[in-house]
Parts: structure tokens; sequence; C-alpha cells
């Protein structure tokens, strides 16, 4: 539910950018809203998509080997994802120009 | 776990059915969940880490996704990046009603298979219009 806000907040904003320079694209994410809400985003959409593989991989991976690659992937991929997303922004966001 | 697998009764599967749009849109709110999971994910992380790195990073990105400017293998990446993009718009936004319609269905409306089977379609409808708008607006503005 809150990636049909973020998510649609995002995409309408890339929309609206003048153009797609690095100056202006990290200009915007720096802006106090738009880092809030890349945060969020990095927070809400890892969240979401964590459990909506999960229950996928659920469905389809049935051999012991397989449910423990699974589980790894389940566990740990979308944290340190999550985390690199989270530092990238925090970068953008304190880093200055 | 460890006990021994006797044969189990079979269901008739996916092959056996007359295919209906709740079908259809059912399993393309998976196939659309997951690409946005990996494919989008993944392009949203490269996206941020390179706006963050840097200029060069950013321009990195920007070549291998969209222009295409150093040559060679870019030019096919480029290509297939737009490609990716585009559909990437289209799995949000199929997805994105697919999951509005699985709220409304939670709250316990819409299981008349005429009402079904129209707000299955009508996600299908949405989504693609709503990927031609947002196109047409980034690329024709």
């Amino acid at each position: 539910m809150g990636n049909l806000v973020l998510i649609t907040f995002l995409i309408a904003s890339l929309a609206l950018l003048p153009d797609y320079g690095y100056a202006t694209v990290r200009g915007w994410v720096a802006r106090p809203l738009p880092s809030i809400a890349m945060i969020l985003i990095m927070i809400n959409t890892f969240t979401h998509a964590r459990m909506g593989v999960q229950v996928m991989l659920e469905d389809y991976v049935h051999e012991e080997g397989g449910k423990i690659a699974a589980w790894l992937l389940v566990n740990i991929v979308p944290f340190a994802a999550a985390a690199f997303g989270i530092l990238s922004v925090l970068r953008i966001a304190l880093g200055g120009a | 776990m460890a006990q021994t697998r006797k044969a189990r009764p079979i269901s008739p599967h996916l092959q056996i059915w007359r295919w209906g749009p709740a079908m259809l849109v059912s399993i393309l709110h998976r196939i659309t969940g997951n690409g946005l999971a990996f494919g989008g994910l993944g392009l949203l992380l490269w996206w941020i880490g390179a706006l963050a790195s840097g200029p060069e990073a950013y321009q990195t990105f920007l070549d291998w996704v969209w222009l295409g400017t150093g040559g060679g293998l870019q030019t096919v990446t480029s290509v297939l990046g737009k490609i990716v993009l585009v559909g990437l718009t289209w799995a949000f936004f199929q997805h994105a009603a697919s999951g509005i319609r699985h709220l409304i269905l939670d709250i316990g409306a819409g299981y008349e298979l005429d009402t079904n089977a129209r707000w299955s379609s009508l996600t299908i409808v949405i989504s693609i219009l709503l990927t031609i708008a947002f196109w047409a607006f980034v690329l024709l503005r």
C-alpha cells in the first residue's frame, strides 16, 4: 500500500524532471522530501519484495537444497540490498555537492 | 521431512482449465511482482548507487541502460534497457492495479463471476493505457 504512494511519487517526480543529467537527478534526490521518500522506498519495496518472492519460492521450490538456497536468498539479499540503497541515499542527501 | 514419498494425488493443473481473465491477472500479478523485485529493484540500486558514487558512475549507468554512447555491447544493452524500463513501468501499473483489485476482493466485494471477470480485464486495460500515457508524457513533452 505504501509502495503505491511511494513509487507513484518516484516515477511522477522523475517524469517531471527537466533533464536526466547528473546534477539535476542528484539534486532532486538530495532534497528533503525525495530523500525521505527514497529511504522509505528502500525499506518498503524490499520488505514487500521479500514477502512476495518468499511466497513464489514456497510454491515452486521443493527440493531440500533449493529450499536452503531460497532461505539464504530471502533472508540475506533484501536486507543487504536495502542497506546499500539507504546508504546511497544518505550519501547523496548529506554529502553536499 | 524424512518420511518416504508416496505417490500423491494429482489435481488438474493449468493446461486443463479454459483460461479466463482472473487466471491471467493472477499469474500476471506474480510475474510482474517478481520482475519488479529482481529487475526493478536491481536497476533501482544500480541507479541510486551510481548517483551516490559520482558523475562517471552515473554516466556509465546512462550509457549502458539508455544512451549506448560507448558503442559496442552498449548499442545492444541500451535497446534492451529501453525495453526493460518500459516493461517495468507496465509491470508496476499492472501489479498496482491488480493489487488494488485484491484490496477490494479482501473487503468481500467483486466475487460475482461477471464482475470478477470485468475488473480482471480492466486491470490489463488500465495498465496498458497508463504505460502508454506515462511514456508519451516523458518522451513527447
